[in-house]
């Protein structure tokens, strides 16, 4: 098998972690290819599941299913409620402007370094979550020290929370920061990445326990990915 | 452990009823959701369980199976060996995510305690329907090696990654790596011809 054809069987087995498992779902989303194959694999698999039997889930459990479909009410993934898109498109206005106040401000302070670096746009970022689904906006600061993080319209479950990641072309994702949902993030970027926060870095988003991964790398689902534009 | 609901079971009728269903589903009919719901909400569930080993988490994955599968009904491919088959692995794959997403809040004992049930025997009245696909995954794999065969098998029902199948074999990650790739280059060969 290639490269390519084993990832597919080992994306379909779930063996993936950390950057692997990114490189895998970008191809799920982008290579009709990959992701045929591993629908093959899965249906190969699939007759397994025969020996795992049945079980009768609890009789409300159809209830449940009905009122969360009628009222979409938050599940235990950190979740999204559609009705706050519009209120998220406000918001998101209102981060761009607090971006750009901020950006203002971050000139004039006298903490800020005078110089080249100081003159240049600040990078942003829209990791968008899917269909009818709010985006996180990332707003990095021209010195390159502070971001502005937006997850206006995410409601936490009291489980999980989002994690920021800078993927780097070769090695391993790096943590930029635990988010708290449904509010601007005013986050420091650490020294050591600054500088690889520039135009055309991506950024990743992935669902993790509450504090953060425990390993230090993605552990849940990958939910949105975006590459650093200047604006 | 596992009950066995009287009605849903017999022969390929309600196969056929499911994959039928699927694609009224993919139209927005509601009532069609529930036609799957009850042709594959055991099946399902029992795949949570497995993956979950919590009644309740298992639950919540269900449910949020069987919502998304409303929200983004035109997501099944009719080209797919069975509608159960895919459920199956839809359902596999959230309640995996699930486990990811939330195992730091997991009882690590919970997790050995279960591990030990890894090896279910396969169950004797296997549904004729899937008689033909089932004998050739199980041939396949017994055609691997033991050290090839049971971490397939382990991932495949337990949910684990590379790094943990090493972890709790005690087994170096690249010799796991390496095996479990001759493994599916061997199964994939196997299928195949």
């Amino acid at each position: 098998m290639s490269p390519r054809e084993t990832m597919a069987a080992e994306y379909a087995l779930g063996l993936l972690e950390g950057v692997e498992l990114l490189e895998a779902r970008g191809l799920m989303a982008n290579d009709s290819d990959f992701s045929q194959q591993v629908g093959w694999w899965e249906d190969r698999f699939a007759p397994l599941f025969v020996e795992l039997g049945e079980d009768v889930p609890p009789a409300d459990l159809w209830k449940r299913i009905q009122a969360a479909i009628d009222a979409p009410a938050p599940p235990s993934e950190a979740i999204i409620l559609r009705q706050r898109l519009r209120i998220w498109q406000g918001a998101a206005t209102l981060a761009a402007l607090a971006a750009v106040v901020l950006a203002f401000f971050t000139f004039i302070t006298p903490h800020s370094e005078v110089g080249p670096i100081s003159q240049t746009a600040p990078l942003v970022a829209s990791l968008d979550m899917g269909k009818n689904k709010p985006r996180i906006g990332v707003t990095v600061m021209p010195d390159a020290k502070e971001m502005l993080v937006s997850t206006a319209g995410i409601v936490s479950d009291g489980k999980h929370q989002h994690q920021l990641w800078l993927v780097p072309a070769t090695g391993d994702p790096r943590s930029l920061g635990v988010l708290t949902a449904d509010r601007e993030n005013r986050m420091a970027i650490p020294p050591m990445l600054s500088s690889r926060l520039d135009q055309g870095a991506t950024l990743a988003v992935s669902v993790e326990p509450m504090g953060g991964s425990p390993t230090g790398l993605p552990t849940g689902p990958v939910v949105a990915t975006a590459k650093l534009e200047k604006i | 452990m596992l009950n066995r609901p009287p009605a849903t079971d017999s022969g390929s009728e309600p196969q056929s009823a499911l994959d039928a269903a699927m694609a009224r589903l993919a139209q927005g009919d509601r009532t069609a959701l529930r036609t799957v719901y009850d042709a594959s909400a055991a099946k399902l569930f029992a795949i949570c369980l497995r993956i979950l080993r919590d009644r309740s988490e298992a639950e919540d994955a269900l449910q949020d199976v069987y919502v998304n599968l409303w929200r983004r009904a035109d997501r099944f491919d009719a080209s797919r060996a069975s509608a159960i088959a895919w459920l199956s692995s839809f359902a596999r794959n959230r309640a995996i995510d699930r486990l990811r997403s939330g195992r730091v809040l997991r009882q690590s004992g919970s997790i050995d305690e279960a591990a030990s049930v890894a090896d279910l025997q396969p169950l004797p009245d296997r549904q004729a329907e899937d008689a033909q696909e089932s004998a050739r995954i199980h041939h396949c794999l017994d055609e691997l090696e033991d050290q090839q065969r049971e971490p397939i098998r382990r991932a495949f029902f337990e949910g684990l990654t590379y790094a943990e199948l090493a972890t709790k074999s005690g087994t170096p990650l690249g010799t796991m790596k390496s095996r479990i790739r001759r493994g599916l280059t061997r199964l994939k060969a196997c299928l195949e011809s």
